[in-house]
């Protein structure tokens, strides 16, 4: 069953595209892994995807579809209602994403009678039960408690909870760890992988250890394109993109047979710039006249593997 | 469910209480030696025509002969037991006279500040919810050139065109429900435009919050979050301006009650300053002065009770 599909989504601000015309397909269930540095514009993505983009943003697409939705058609206010119910998002800052003034139990039942139709003391009972499921001790204490009194972690869990209380096929989560302490960013990982079984979840993240442990397919961008796009154990093993390549040298890890972390020499484009090859040439090492000159298309080279380069590594 | 509504109000109430002495000090004390610049209350009261002798017993009587120092000096002794002596006007203790005008006042200030908050609250949060859209910002600028208008000129105009040109309201007095109509106004026109920018500030800062971005991506329409996200947030920073803005309400009040002929502490005030009846300024500057500093203390715990995070953290 497709739940998602793009094709050649674009979201520009002031006529510069930050995401340039990528294609996304995601499955009921799946979980794809969106990685790349900041800038490459894998958040306006997410971000275009629940509608959420500023107000300056424009954006186009062949087509967008979401749960049988044809997003661009709708106004404005049928696209918002998708939100919450048919997909929700769960943001990187849990300290500043939670009203201040408000219960937590409030925004649960707010979140729950937006879009089913009982009483409040039912969405009471669901509320509590989704703050039992994201694996909050005490809901009822918790449930009257407001976002200052919850730690970070907490605060995540609640806003999980928050993302998941609808029951929504899809969620979006934008470096759901990153604002956390190292100890608690295992927990939440390990409750999105527990809780997100029944969902779509696409995970953007610049970790590709993160995105490792929860997806099965990983697509990288790179200057608003998507560059690779592979299962996650054959994108580890047999990188095939050279931006790819240098992602995965430049994670640190204890491995005696690597010698030293490998950065990626040089800066990422500006989104306002533009060149007639391929946005990572100047960064690459095996880059040629043709890259420079070229922009490469995303093919596919092997089953479920594709790649926008010139001049891939072998991985058959 | 006791302790979190007490706790909070008792410990900054002991804190305040001090300030509030102190403040009650050197206002009595600066305003001791003002009124002493401003002329001989001798004279004055002696009359037109009245000769040197006549004065000298009313300097002698009321002890202005005395060394300033010394009469500073007993002037305290008598304020630590309220005293104020008598109005030099009518004889009547000055305290009384003050107290009598006070509930006048204080009920023109809180209709005017109901009447703001019913204005300038809806107002600023249509103002801030968009704010870079053409109309509001055009709004916006009425509004703040609205904010420079004073408001004995906006009194003047409400007279000259509702009591005056249309005969609908009258001008003067406090006899009737309808002449409140026009005091009040000339009070809200001007505190609305500064608590209107206030709210739309605060609402526009709101809006960019992350809290906000939640909301949207829960579904929730463009109103439930602006009445029940941004606006919640918006009004405590309006409450603490409201609280500030007290002492310069009681300076509109002043002119207010003056053009209105509004039996209150205002018109008392300038009418005694007027005939240096310095018993009665006195008076009313203490009493005004220990109202703002009541007003702010309410101020502070109505927000520790509204805001949920000085709720508890002051526990």
């Amino acid at each position: 069953m497709t739940l998602l599909s793009a094709r050649n989504l674009t979201v520009e601000i002031n006529a510069v595209p930050i995401v340039d015309g990528i294609d996304l397909d995601l499955a009921s269930g799946e979980a794809l892994g969106i990685v790349g540095e900041s800038g490459s514009g894998k958040t306006m993505t997410a971000l275009a995807l629940i509608g959420l983009t500023p107000p300056a943003a424009t954006i186009r697409a062949d087509t967008l579809t979401i749960a049988g939705n044809d997003v661009l058609a709708l106004d404005p206010r049928q696209r918002r209602a998708l939100g919450g119910s048919v997909m929700s998002m769960v943001f990187q800052d849990p300290m500043t994403g939670l009203n201040p003034v408000r219960s937590i139990g409030s925004l649960l039942i707010e979140a729950i009678r937006r879009h089913q139709t009982i009483d409040a003391a039912r969405a009471r009972q669901l509320g509590l039960q989704a703050l039992a499921d994201v694996g909050i001790p005490d809901p009822v204490a918790r449930f009257s408690a407001y976002p200052h009194e919850l730690s970070g972690g907490m605060r995540q869990r609640v806003m999980i909870a928050l993302a998941l209380v609808n029951r929504p096929a899809l969620i979006i989560a934008d470096e759901p760890t990153t604002a956390l302490d190292a100890t608690i960013q295992a927990q939440i990982l390990e409750l999105m992988r527990a809780r997100m079984r029944d969902a779509a979840l696409i995970l953007i993240t610049h970790d590709l250890g993160v995105a490792a442990e929860l997806c099965g397919r990983i697509a990288v961008m790179y200057h608003g394109r998507i560059v690779e796009e592979a299962p996650v154990a054959d994108l580890l093993a047999r990188p095939a993109h050279p931006y790819t390549c240098g992602l995965l040298t430049a994670v640190p890890r204890f491995d005696p047979a690597r010698p030293r972390l490998m950065p990626i020499p040089g800066a990422p484009l500006p989104a306002s710039e533009r060149l007639p090859g391929c946005a990572f040439a100047p960064r690459c090492p095996r880059a040629r006249d043709i890259c420079r000159a070229q922009v490469p298309a995303l093919a596919e080279i092997a089953s479920g593997r594709k790649v926008a380069c010139h001049f891939p590594e072998a991985v058959a | 469910m006791g302790q979190w509504f007490v706790a909070p109000i008792l410990a900054p109430l002991s804190r305040r209480l001090v300030e509030l002495l102190v403040l009650l000090f050197c206002v009595t004390t600066l305003l001791f030696f003002l009124v002493r610049l401003a002329g001989d209350p001798a004279v004055i009261m002696a009359g037109e025509g009245a000769s040197q002798q006549d004065v000298a017993a009313i300097r002698q009587f009321y002890g202005f002969d005395q060394p300033l120092i010394l009469q500073y000096v007993h002037y305290l002794a008598r304020l630590a037991r309220l005293d104020f002596g008598q109005s030099i006007s009518n004889g009547l203790p000055a305290l009384r006279m003050v107290i009598e005008r006070l509930p006048a006042t204080l009920l023109l200030a809180i209709a005017a500040i109901a009447m703001t908050a019913a204005i300038a609250v809806p107002l600023g949060a249509w103002l801030g919810a968009r704010a870079e859209r053409p109309a509001r910002r055009g709004a916006a600028t009425l509004v703040f050139i609205a904010q420079g208008i004073p408001g004995y000129v906006v009194g003047l105009l409400l007279i000259q065109l509702f009591a005056v040109e249309l005969g609908w309201l009258p001008s003067i007095g406090d006899e009737t429900r309808v002449s409140w109509i026009l005091p009040t106004l000339t009070l809200a026109a001007f505190l609305v435009p500064k608590l209107t920018r206030v709210v739309a500030t605060s609402v526009s800062e709101s809006m960019n919050e992350d809290y906000v971005r939640t909301a949207a991506a829960l579904g929730l329409s463009d109103a439930a979050i602006l009445w029940r996200h941004v606006l919640p947030n918006a009004v405590l920073a309006a409450t603490a301006l409201l609280g500030t803005q007290f002492a310069y309400l009681f300076s509109g009040a002043l002119t207010t009650e003056v053009i209105f002929a509004w039996p209150g502490l205002g018109r008392l005030l300038v009418n005694s300053v007027q005939v240096l009846d310095f018993p009665v300024v006195q008076a009313s500057v203490f009493v005004v002065g220990a109202l703002v500093f009541a007003v702010n203390a309410l101020t502070d715990i109505a927000l520790r009770l509204i805001d949920p995070r000085l709720r508890r953290s002051a526990a």
